[in-house]
């Protein structure tokens, strides 16, 4: 039996796994919309909690878990924005790195992470998501156009755009 | 340019968890999803212990109904009444209750300051009752005939016990019809009292008019 069923049938231990499976893509994904690192642990675990509290609801053949846990974080993050009336797109960071980190790991980490930032904050919150599902996570646009709520061909479209805008970005930085 | 994007996807994808996240960040869940869990079934709880005590309740009040003074079940039973009379504006049913409870008690052959306090709350309640619909100038029937009723059966239990007659009686007069009562002076209500029930009632309150009259004179409030 797969983690989901086993999950679905209550298994913690199951879960556990799933979590550990998808931590990264979740937080990542949340980090790059909130570029906050308290906020993206919490609503890391809202999404995670969530998804708990409704696998009941989860039906397998509308598409993976992984797509189904980045529609609960995008919502999560969509409330949250509302909730402060806007999202922060500034890539200013609150650093976090864990202390035992080698120092100069720590430099090389930062300065690539806020070179993802720089780039994904020149893009609009939607062409955002889409870019960070589709080219960094792999997912098909199907799923995509189902985590966004768009059409298929509407992504297709904003994926375009977005990836044009990007290497724009990226020409101009270099 | 490609390279810049690969290179940039290879960023994003090592975008390190923050501190210890990675490791304190599922014992927090698990706890956090023990604590819905724990919620959950104290709800669950909640729920069934509610639905237990209003089918509890329900039952408890209706084995409540047969209780007499002085026995467990009566408090419940006086309180659904009052429950009852404060929601309907209803005395009819303590009436019938207290009515019950003084064939009860004489039956049963209870203490007599039960059977007293008994009498007298019948005594009050039927008044008050009577009170009313003599404010308000209404007519009920279903009231006379709840009273001869009662007038019947203290009367039949009257004559077949030898303990709690002075409280039978007094509870006999009270369900005697209103115009005969008040204006009764002491030394002429058997005679009076005897014509308003042949009047009234027939032959069972012509005959309890004639046990009760001679003595209830004197007891009258």
């Amino acid at each position: 039996m797969n983690l989901v069923k086993q999950a679905k049938k209550g298994s913690k231990e199951a879960y556990g796994r799933l979590y550990i499976l998808n931590l990264k893509k979740i937080y990542r994904f949340i980090y790059y919309m909130v570029y906050d690192i308290a906020l993206t642990e919490d609503l890391t675990q809202d999404t995670f909690f969530k998804v708990w509290k409704s696998l009941s609801r989860y039906e397998e053949g509308k598409g993976t878990f992984t797509s189904y846990l980045f529609t609960v974080a995008r919502n999560l993050v969509i409330d949250w924005a509302r909730r402060k009336k806007e999202s922060r797109l500034d890539p200013e960071v609150s650093d976090n790195i864990a202390s035992d980190e080698d120092i100069e790991d720590q430099v090389i980490r930062k300065e690539r992470r806020e070179q993802v930032q720089y780039a994904l904050a020149k893009l609009d919150g939607l062409d955002r998501q889409i870019v960070m599902l589709r080219f960094f996570e792999e997912l098909p646009t199907k799923e995509i156009a189902r985590i966004v709520d768009k059409k298929d061909g509407a992504v297709r479209v904003s994926l375009h755009r977005a990836l044009a805008k990007l290497k724009d970005i990226l020409k101009g930085a270099k | 340019m490609n390279k810049l994007l690969d290179n940039l996807k290879n960023d994003y994808q090592d975008t390190p968890v923050s501190g210890d996240f990675m490791e304190r960040g599922w014992s927090e869940l698990e706890q956090r999803i023990a604590g819905e869990e724990r919620f959950r079934q104290v709800r669950y709880a909640v729920a069934v212990l509610s639905a237990v005590l209003v089918v509890g309740s329900g039952v408890g009040v209706g084995l409540a109904q047969a209780a007499l003074p002085g026995e467990f079940l009566y408090p419940l039973k006086r309180t659904s009444e009052q429950a009852v009379s404060a929601i309907t504006g209803n005395k009819k049913p303590q009436i019938e209750h207290r009515a019950d409870e003084i064939v009860g008690l004489v039956e049963k052959k209870q203490d007599s300051t039960k059977l007293k306090q008994t009498v007298s709350e019948y005594k009050q309640d039927v008044q008050e009752v009577k009170t009313r619909l003599e404010q308000s100038g209404k007519k009920d029937d279903s009231l006379n005939r709840t009273l001869e009723d009662h007038r019947d059966r203290f009367n039949s239990l009257l004559q077949a016990t030898t303990s709690g007659k002075v409280e039978l009686k007094e509870a006999i007069e009270v369900t005697k019809p209103s115009g005969d009562v008040p204006s009764v002076p002491s030394g002429q209500s058997g005679g009076e009292q005897k014509s308003g029930d042949s009047q009234k009632s027939g032959d069972g309150g012509s005959s309890s008019g004639g046990s009760s009259g001679s003595s209830d004179g004197g007891h009258k409030d």
